[in-house]
């Protein structure tokens, strides 16, 4: 037993637990703006203060000095406030995409591009999820006291009985995991919204279901970025929730879930470290630091098959598969160089003969979702782009009308 | 980048910035202070920063030094926690007495040593970007760590004693 782990450990488990269901307070980027620019309008008018006053001076000391010395001296130009320029419109862009949604005024609205067609929610944004299943989505409000809403693809809207969090998806797009309060749940929404429960635990203090296979919750703390925190499974056949033993540390990254049912998951190499190698964590379970793309067996969570890649633990990363499980797109930003990357796996070759990526991009790609087998849409800092695994350039995808977006999965 | 990514930004990093400012200041009207303020000087660089890659580390920066500059300047006695927001969790009441003890204990410690406890083992940063985020050295980052655990192992040994264990109550 090492006192000095204990003491980390209880830590971790501390500050999780402090800063697990705080309220989320709106209008922050508002008030940022608003403050911002009263600060900059008090500069401006300080500096055309100070202006004046070093103007009047300069002339009065050029008056003075024609006065008392007879020559011609000539104010010196003063430096004025530094010109404010607007803030530079937003582009407002959106995807043509199957689906996408963005939230515009804190109103949210999901677009349909094919159909050219265009849902908005009852739910007020920003902070919102918004899932997709087979017959809809559901939009998920952060704020404790909002319902989420179902919207169906013929357009009907209702709420759900329940203030649901951390919802996960199954691939058949009907049967989803969630918390509520300190339980969590799975169930299956019909067609027409009905939200049918088939399972309850007590869920963890913090944390719930993050994927969903149908079978087993994959259950963490999102840690934001995509980034998962005590890592661990629910098998409701099997009862009620127990913590895994073993479970905490590999799982990295959110996992997807193929058609069939398995997860595949960003985990840790536990291989210790090459003497003098960057190491970009303290703990050992971190092992060298750098990433394994693995197959998870659904019954244990455990590692059922794995292949290291050259990735670092990543500072940003988001998993995403091709629809028909053939594909993996994964952005990643190491921690070590800071580089961003998108990379694209043929996955069974993968699993086979190695990571290397059939299609790598550079760029700060923060976001992905897939059109199909060989297209995917990203979200970079110019907005959203088309990339094609057959293709090295990207292709702008602008729709206006928008202002905040996120793909929907 | 334009005022879109600025609310995008705000949109998607403002619940991990306000559980830091939580866990620094332990208050969370401070803690909603201190994320408005960052926030605010965050957007008054915005066109300085350049690449959106550059934004969280700028923010995660002015976060830990402003909160550092207004433990320096105000009153930091003891938190009261009686205001401490709702959790869930009811079934882990042994579990969550024993780190509401460490909690608190964390409160009292000087600033510094507290922001470095919670970049090291709330955010997992290494001690790399630890330093660079409080404007330090490495070593400073270790030493400061080592003597908040020490700290904390003292203050709570006595107490410890009568709670149940941690690791039996959390798994």
């Amino acid at each position: 037993m090492n006192p000095r782990a204990d003491l980390e450990e209880d830590l971790r488990r501390s500050f999780t637990t402090q800063a697990s269901g705080l309220p989320q307070p709106g209008g922050l980027a508002d008030h940022a703006i608003g403050a911002a620019r009263s600060i900059r309008r008090r500069r401006r008018l300080t500096a055309g203060v100070a202006a004046i006053v070093l103007l009047s001076g300069t002339a009065f000391a050029a008056v003075s000095s024609n006065l008392f010395s007879g020559t011609g001296n000539v104010a010196p130009g003063s430096s004025a406030a530094p010109t404010e320029r607007p803030p530079a419109a937003t582009t407002p862009r959106l995807p043509d995409t199957p689906v996408s949604n963005l939230a515009a005024d804190g109103t949210v609205s999901i677009w349909l591009p094919q159909r050219q067609q265009a849902y908005t929610a009852r739910v007020k944004g920003p902070d919102v999820q918004v899932k997709q299943l087979a017959s809809g989505w559901l939009i998920v409000p952060s704020g404790a006291d909002q319902q989420t809403e179902y919207v169906s693809f013929d357009g009907r809207t209702g709420s759900l009985p329940q203030k649901m969090s951390y919802v996960a998806v199954a691939p058949d797009g009907s049967r989803i995991a969630w918390r509520m309060g300190s339980s969590m749940y799975t169930g299956r929404v019909e067609a027409d919204g009905a939200l049918i429960q088939d399972s309850r635990t007590d869920a963890p203090p913090v944390g719930g279901p993050l994927a969903y296979n149908g079978t087993v919750v994959f259950v963490g703390r999102d840690a934001g970025a995509g980034r998962v925190l005590e890592p661990d499974m629910w098998r409701p056949a099997d009862g009620p929730f127990r913590y895994t033993p073993g479970s905490k540390y590999y799982v990295a990254v959110v996992p997807e879930v193929t058609p069939s049912g398995e997860f595949v998951a960003l985990t840790h190499n536990p291989n210790p470290p090459t003497p003098g190698a960057y190491v970009p964590s303290r703990s050992p379970e971190y092992g060298e630091g750098m990433l394994c793309m693995s197959r998870l067996d659904p019954s244990t969570m455990n590692i059922r098959s794995s292949r290291c890649t050259d990735l670092h633990l990543p500072y940003t990363a988001q998993l995403r598969l091709s629809p028909g499980g053939r594909h993996l797109g994964v952005t990643i930003r190491s921690d070590r160089t800071g580089e961003h990357q998108l990379a694209v796996y043929d996955i069974d070759k993968a699993f086979q003969s190695g990571w290397a990526p059939i299609r790598a991009f550079t760029g700060r790609y923060n976001d992905l979702g897939w059109e199909g087998e060989l297209s995917l849409l990203v979200k970079g800092p110019e907005g959203l782009v088309r990339l094609r695994i057959d293709s090295p350039d990207p292709v702008p995808v602008a729709v206006p009308g928008f202002h905040y977006l996120q793909l929907i999965r | 980048m334009t005022e879109g990514d600025f609310r995008d930004f705000v949109a998607t990093r403002s619940p991990a910035l306000l559980r830091t400012a939580y866990l620094l200041t332990g208050d969370w009207h401070r803690a909603e202070d201190l994320v408005q303020t960052a926030l605010t000087k965050t957007y008054l660089a915005w066109r300085k920063l350049g690449a959106i890659e550059a934004v969280e580390p700028y923010t995660r920066k002015v976060l830990v030094n402003t909160a550092t500059s207004w433990w320096r300047r105000r009153w930091h006695g003891e938190r009261p926690t009686a205001d401490l927001p709702d959790r869930p969790g009811p079934d882990h009441a042994d579990d969550l007495l024993v780190r509401d003890v460490l909690w608190r204990q964390v409160q009292k410690l000087p600033i510094r040593q507290r922001a470095v406890l919670v970049l090291r083992y709330y955010e997992d940063q290494t001690e790399m970007e630890t330093a660079r985020l409080l404007g330090v050295s490495v070593g400073t980052v270790k030493s400061q760590t080592s003597r908040a655990l020490g700290t904390l192992r003292t203050r709570l040994s006595p107490g410890m004693a009568d709670l149940p264990d941690l690791k039996g109550a959390a798994r």
